[in-house]
């Protein structure tokens, strides 16, 4: 499976919905089959309806031991932190919000080294989205961000589009 | 190039992910979604982590 990319691990976004639907833990959901790690992404933009059911459903899924949470978009909507808490993610996606223009907004910069700081201290990875420019690439790596995602670095794409590091960055 | 708005009213959902996890090809999903990859990147090594 994923001959693609068969040493990578995946990505891959699930909806809260599908989450209260609990067809997800049914162990014979495609995020179980895949050989290696997979990392289950929730977007922290979309409010849970019921969390407290979504949350029994987290643990379900978590304890398969492969299945590993991500929060998405941190910082694109409703930002509630204690998700971070109560979650126990493996890692937390800035949201491109945060990244866009960092370079250029010392206050910006300083909001994700503390988001990168407390993540760390919750035992989650950070990774950045929508890094666009070397200018974004060096702010965040400078914030302590540990991961990256963005047209500067690879654009979407199929077959899975190769890393370009940019020169001088 | 600016990376284009995402559409967040349109999740993978249980079919994206079969999709995406036993195929791994261009595919267009439920929605007319199409399935692509964007790698993330471990900044410490600049290799591809997932």
């Amino acid at each position: 499976m994923v001959a693609a990319a068969p040493e990578l691990p995946v990505f891959a976004n699930v909806h809260p919905d599908e989450l209260v639907q609990r067809f997800i833990a049914t162990g014979d959901d495609p995020l179980f089959s895949h050989k290696h790690d997979v990392y289950s992404e929730i977007t922290e933009s979309v409010p849970f309806s019921h969390f407290e059911q979504c949350l029994a459903v987290l643990r379900d899924i978590q304890a398969s031991g492969r299945v590993h949470l991500v929060i998405d978009d941190l910082g694109a909507g409703y930002s509630n932190l204690m998700r971070i808490v109560d979650l126990h993610p493996a890692f937390v996606k800035l949201d491109m919000q945060l990244v866009r223009d960092i370079d250029k907004k010392p206050r910006q910069q300083a909001l994700v080294k503390s988001i990168v700081h407390m993540c760390t201290d919750q035992g989650a990875r950070v990774v950045a989205e929508g890094i666009e420019t070397r200018s974004e690439l060096h702010a965040v790596m400078d914030a302590g961000v540990q991961f990256g995602q963005g047209y500067l670095l690879a654009k979407p794409g199929f077959p899975i589009p190769p890393v370009t590091w940019p020169e001088k960055a | 190039m600016a990376a284009p708005p995402r559409d967040k009213s349109a999740l993978p959902n249980r079919d994206m992910r079969r999709q995406t996890l036993d195929a791994f090809t261009l595919a267009v999903g439920p929605g007319g979604i199409y399935v692509v990859f964007q790698p993330i990147v471990d900044l410490a090594t600049r290799e591809s982590f997932a």
